[in-house]
């Protein structure tokens, strides 16, 4: 990791903290960048890890990008924003990409459930997935925010509390609602 | 949606509190009639019944992969540029590697991609930058880039280039596929090092070298894969963010430096190549990985490896040559500062190294141990020794890019102390030889030296001080080898570009400085020497200021070569100086201290103060012993020392056990055949001879001849010298033809060398000299006289004292073959030489004197002679001690002239005189003494008195001072006395 990079990142997340909407611009390619080569990583060493968190993954990527002396636990919250951000986005691309794909045979499938809860696992289409959180947060953006954080970001209460500058129980609440819904719209 | 979000959400979350039944109660008096609001909580109440598991994440990592391998294939069998994409190699660093095949030229290559993800100006700028840095490699070494240049995927412009296609093995398993043996290995990793040395002095760290990056090609030739692709870099983010489990991961981590393993990235430099460097080495030098990390969990694994691969040398080494070991140590030590830093590390700081130089003198181990190599004429392993080479190009190269990487943050003191740890580095690769390893290599060490010296000239082009450095390091190598030319030119080449940064840091320029005059001592220049020295304390004071840390030792190396110059009492006030700097500065029991006192009391002994000398050498040898342990070679130059005063103040059994002492030392410390043990072997030669043990002398002599020619070759100054030794003790033995050829064959071998005033070529002649007047040879005694007087006037000056000694010593000659007023014109002008220069009481001027009074005797001129005698008594016994030798003389000169005019009784008196004066200061068999006894003798005893004679000349009594006129005229025509005198 180079310092200069390190030290870019950690202002760019200081100017978007500040307001300005373009640093996360900048910022964004850098981390999204950083996620595509860990999950290639991932895949070259055969380390397929099926039961593998998000958390690990976005963690990685924030201490690749950033060492740990030098952030702030206000940088690392915001990084781990945009890390969610950007895996949702890999996802989302690679799933329109499969749809158009007349050789590619149909959607990528993403798991959703885990044997334990229901005999029969649900698959459920990226794309469906985003477009019914989008229309979650036409309604109301926070709890948007909250499943991109904690799903496709792996972030605890605590954290997603910290990047949304909103209380930890009010992060709980936003969860729940919105994993409901969504489980009702994609059922 | 026709009703309020913020209500649905509200009542969802009270209802989902409550039990089934309360949850119906609730939801029926909250949505009163509204049908629409029911369903739509009803339907999220469900839902969330289901939802423990839904968005728990599980199968996104998987999700991921797949999302990025369908990327990376999509450009499977679609063109890039000229080439058409066959497979994916390998992802990772910036991109993807994939195998595709190119038309004309008609070759596979490995192209590179940039990670087809978001390609905004920034990353494009580093690949950028990847893409120039990449081109700049140019090494057989190095997987060679062909092309740079961007291609239209997917409507957008992406970067990409092309590289060779190396179809090869991890050159571990190349290694054992061919069972190469170890030299072969070793060869290998030569060519590796090659390869990765170009990129350093590139500006290009590679940070990933591991086996899988090293692959072997059909030819057997190694590449360097990835370089640049590993910047930024894979294996740091390994270790920072892997927290699972992967051999891949621990495959790559048992190849990092500790540094790296630590997350220290911004220390990273070249050290952590040369560290990943040497575990490769020896991995393939042993057959097994330094470090296991099978089955290790990754903190386990973590906490192997940042403790060092120095600590885990320990099994499989065995096979390893011994100089290799020592490499390998080396680059395996946990602080990148320490891999080519260890003397300085033990020496506590580099003035300590510097405060070392005086024992240049007598070079230290270090450059005797790799001389002894040299003169050997090939390396132990000559292969080990390039790679030593190589290496310490490395470390040299490593300096320089090291600080090309750290610009910002180094300022000059830190530089310096990069080069000096250079320098250092390089000192400490000489000094570990293992002496055992198998022989037959080629390449020699003077070869090795001058491809170094050329490096330094080429490679280093526009790093003045490391330069100089290295060049002055360089000079001092080659002259403790005894290539003096060499060493000449490239100490004038280190000073000159010394000055070029001399306020910047004169160090080189100082220390060329002092080892240049160490060259001019040796050619018998002193004079240069002195000033270079001068110039050298001028530079330190001016650029450094007063009291910094050289100019102590510098006034030490200048007391010693005034000292040798023969001014003695200006070399006792710079060595008194020096001896102050020094206890101040590193007090009063410290080593720079120790040897000091140890300089100091060779100063005393020559002063002729021996019982000085001893005590002086008695505090220096504890203070030496206390600050470098028992076992080290300075202990024992002091013990030797101590032994040669114990030696000349008779107490001949103290001095052979000091000697034995400092034997026992060299012995232990040193390897066979060290340079150091023909020193001690030619001391213990010199104490025998004291003892005209000749036969054991000779033994001496012999052994430390075959050490010196061994180790220096044939025709050097030591072994000169020690020839000169050996001819010494022949001459005692009476092997006159062997004796005369060794004195010529050393003398010729020392005048090539030190020209014809060198000190030791004097010394050699007049060993010569001694015994063609032993054989009556005196026109050729005094040829040799002759020239020592010329060369005393050219070197010394016509009005020295030792031009003075010199002529007394030809007036002696002329005497004894009966040109007198030769004789007489010499030795009055020698009277009025000393009378300028030395005091009355001089023993010198008492020496000239009495030879004059002598040979007035014999040119009957005895009043004159008398005076001359009473005076030098009269001055000889207000001095009481020490005179005794000088009285003891004039007494036997009264003697003879006594016994000249006829007054036997007077001229036994004296006699009794001179003998009880000698006896107090000369053992028993002293020849002078035996010799004394039978002029004593003669007249009462004729054959106890020839038993005398016979002793003394077995002793060494010149035959051609048995004088047959005066002392034993009773004898002349004694038939044993003839054979005596002939034999």
């Amino acid at each position: 990791m180079d310092r200069s990079q390190a030290h870019e990142v950690t202002m760019l997340l200081q100017a978007w903290r500040s307001g300005d909407e373009d640093a996360l611009n900048r910022l964004f390619p850098v981390v999204y960048d950083e996620l595509r080569r860990m999950a290639a990583g991932h895949l070259a060493a055969e380390r397929i890890d099926h039961s593998r968190q998000p958390t690990a993954l976005v963690n990685e990527v924030y201490l690749r990008l950033l060492p740990r002396e030098t952030a702030s636990v206000e940088d690392r919250a915001q990084f781990l924003s945009v890390a969610a951000q950007a895996i949702r986005r890999v996802l989302v691309d690679h799933g329109r990409k499969k749809a158009r794909s007349k050789r590619g045979g149909g959607h990528l499938r993403v798991t959703l459930t885990s044997s334990l809860a229901k005999e029969d696992p649900v698959d459920l289409d990226i794309l469906d997935l985003d477009h019914a959180l989008q229309r979650l947060g036409a309604a109301d953006p926070v709890d948007q925010k909250v499943v991109e954080l904690k799903y496709f970001g792996g972030l605890t209460d605590v954290e997603a509390a910290a990047v949304l500058n909103i209380s930890e129980r009010t992060v709980r609440r936003h969860w729940v609602y919105a994993r409901a819904w969504l489980a009702r719209e994609l059922a | 949606m026709t009703f309020d979000t913020d209500q649905v959400r509200k009542l969802f979350e009270l209802a989902r509190e409550l039990t089934s039944d309360d949850r119906t109660r609730f939801l029926e008096e909250a949505c009163g009639g509204d049908e629409e609001l029911r369903r739509e909580i009803d339907s999220l109440l469900a839902a969330d019944e289901d939802t423990d598991s839904f968005l728990d994440g599980k199968g996104l990592g998987e999700a991921l992969n797949a999302a990025v391998s369908d990327n990376d294939n999509a450009l499977v069998g679609k063109m890039v540029g000229r080439y058409r994409v066959l497979e994916i190699i390998a992802r990772g660093g910036m991109g993807i590697v994939y195998r595709a095949e190119q038309e004309n030229p008609d070759r596979q290559v490995a192209l590179k991609l940039m990670a087809p993800g978001l390609l905004t100006p920034e990353v494009a700028r580093r690949f950028e930058i990847e893409v120039q840095v990449m081109g700049r490699l140019q090494h057989p070494g190095i997987a060679q880039i062909f092309e740079a240049g961007t291609a239209k995927i997917e409507n957008a412009l992406q970067p990409f280039f092309a590289m060779e296609l190396i179809d090869g093995l991890p050159i571990n398993r190349w290694a054992e596929q061919r069972s190469l043996d170890l030299r072969q290995r070793l060869e290998l990793m030569i060519k590796v090092c090659a390869g990765v040395q170009h990129a350093h002095r590139k500006g290009v760290i590679h940070r990933d070298l591991k086996p899988a990056n090293i692959l072997v090609d059909g030819s057997g030739q190694p590449k360097v894969l990835d370089f640049g692709v590993a910047r930024g870099t894979d294996a740091d983010l390994q270790v920072t963010g892997y927290s699972s489990h992967g051999s891949s991961f621990l495959g790559t981590l048992a190849y990092m430096s500790p540094e790296q393993v630590r997350g220290d990235t911004d220390e990273l430099d070249t050290r952590a190549d040369v560290y990943s460097l040497g575990v490769v080495c020896y991995e393939l030098l042993t057959g097994s990985p330094l470090h296991d990390l099978a089955g290790k969990n990754i903190t386990e694994a973590i906490q192997i490896v940042v403790a060092g691969g120095a600590a885990a040398l320990t099994t499989g080494m065995a096979s390893i040559p011994q100089d290799v070991r020592t490499i390998l140590r080396k680059a395996l030590q946990v602080d990148p500062s320490q891999r080519y830093d260890s003397v300085v590390a033990r020496a506590g700081d580099l003035e300590r190294f510097l405060e070392n130089r005086p024992i240049l003198a007598r070079p230290p181990s270090a450059l005797y141990n790799f001389r002894k190599l040299v003169a050997r004429n090939r390396i132990a392993s000559g292969l080990s020794a390039v790679m030593l080479v190589l290496l310490v190009g490395f470390g040299v190269l490593t300096a320089v890019q090291n600080r090309r990487i750290r610009a910002e943050r180094d300022n000059a003191n830190r530089e310096a102390a990069t080069a000096e740890q250079v320098s250092d580095f390089l000192q400490e690769l000489f000094s570990s030889p293992d002496p055992r390893v198998a022989q037959g290599e080629s390449l020699t060490a003077t070869e090795m030296l001058d491809r170094g010296a050329e490096k330094i000239e080429s490679e280093l082009e526009g790093q003045p001080l490391v330069q100089a450095r290295l060049m002055v390091l360089m000079g001092r190598v080659y002259n403790s080898l005894g290539l003096h030319e060499q060493a000449g030119s490239l100490l004038d080449r280190g000073i000159e570009v010394g000055r070029t940064v001399l306020d910047d840091n004169p160090g080189p320029t100082i220390r060329g400085l002092q080892e240049m005059a160490w060259l001019k001592r040796n050619a018998g220049q002193l004079d240069e020497g002195v000033a270079a020295v001068q110039e050298a304390i001028g530079i330190a004071e001016r650029v450094l200021g007063p009291g910094n840390g050289l100019t102590g030792d510098l006034l030490l190396s200048l007391g010693l070569l005034q000292r040798d110059r023969g001014d003695l009492d200006q070399a006792r006030v710079t060595l008194v100086q020096a001896m102050e700097i020094n206890e101040a500065r590193h007090g009063p029991r410290s080593r720079e201290m120790g040897n000091s006192l140890y300089h100091y009391s060779w100063l005393e002994h020559q002063e002729g103060n021996t019982g000085e000398a001893l005590q002086i050498s008695e505090r220096a040898c504890p203070i030496l012993e206390e600050v470098l342990g028992k076992y080290d070679p300075a202990v024992a130059w002091c013990l030797n020392d101590q032994s040669l005063f114990l030696s000349r103040l008779h107490r001949n059994e103290e001095a052979r056990e000091r000697l034995r002492q400092a034997i026992d030392i060299w012995q232990k410390v040193l390897p066979e055949g060290h340079p150091h043990l023909a020193v001690a072997s030619g001391n213990l030669g010199n104490l025998f001879y004291e003892q005209q043990d000749f036969e054991s002398a000779l033994r001496e002599y012999h052994i430390a001849l075959t050490i010196r020619r061994d180790v220096f070759g044939p025709d050097h100054v030591e072994v000169g010298s020690n020839l000169c030794n050996v001819a010494y003790a022949e001459r005692g033995l009476k092997r006159w033809n062997e004796a005369e050829q060794h004195y010529s064959e050393g003398i010729a071998i020392m005048e090539a060398t030190l020209g014809e005033d060198g000190p030791r070529v004097i010394n050699g002649l007049m060993g010569l000299e001694g015994m063609y007047l032993a054989q009556f040879r005196f026109e050729e005694a005094l040829r040799i006289q002759d020239r020592v007087v010329e060369s005393y006037t050219r070197t010394k000056g016509a009005e020295h004292l030792w031009v003075a000694g010199a002529l007394r010593h030809r007036g002696g000659i002329l005497r004894l073959m009966g040109r007198y007023d030769e004789a007489e014109a010499e030795l009055r002008r020698a009277m009025e030489i000393s009378d300028r220069q030395a005091e009355a009481t001089s023993p010198g001027r008492a020496n000239i004197a009495n030879g004059l009074a002598l040979c007035l005797q014999y040119m009957g001129r005895l009043d004159d002679s008398k005076a001359i005698l009473e005076e030098v008594r009269s001055v000889f016994q207000e001095v009481g001690d020490g005179g005794e030798i000088v009285l003891s003389e004039v007494y036997f000169y009264l003697s003879r002239l006594a016994r000249r005019q006829g007054e036997d009784g007077e001229a036994d008196r004296y006699l009794d005189q001179a003998i009880e004066l000698r006896r107090k200061v000369r053992p028993e068999n002293d020849s002078q003494l035996l010799y004394l006894q039978a002029v004593r003798t003669v007249r009462n005893d004729r054959s106890a008195a020839l038993d005398l004679i016979r002793r003394a000349v077995e002793q060494q009594y010149p035959p051609h001072l048995l004088d047959c006129e005066v002392d034993l005229a009773l004898l002349a025509g004694d038939p044993e006395l003839e054979a005596l005198l002939n034999r």
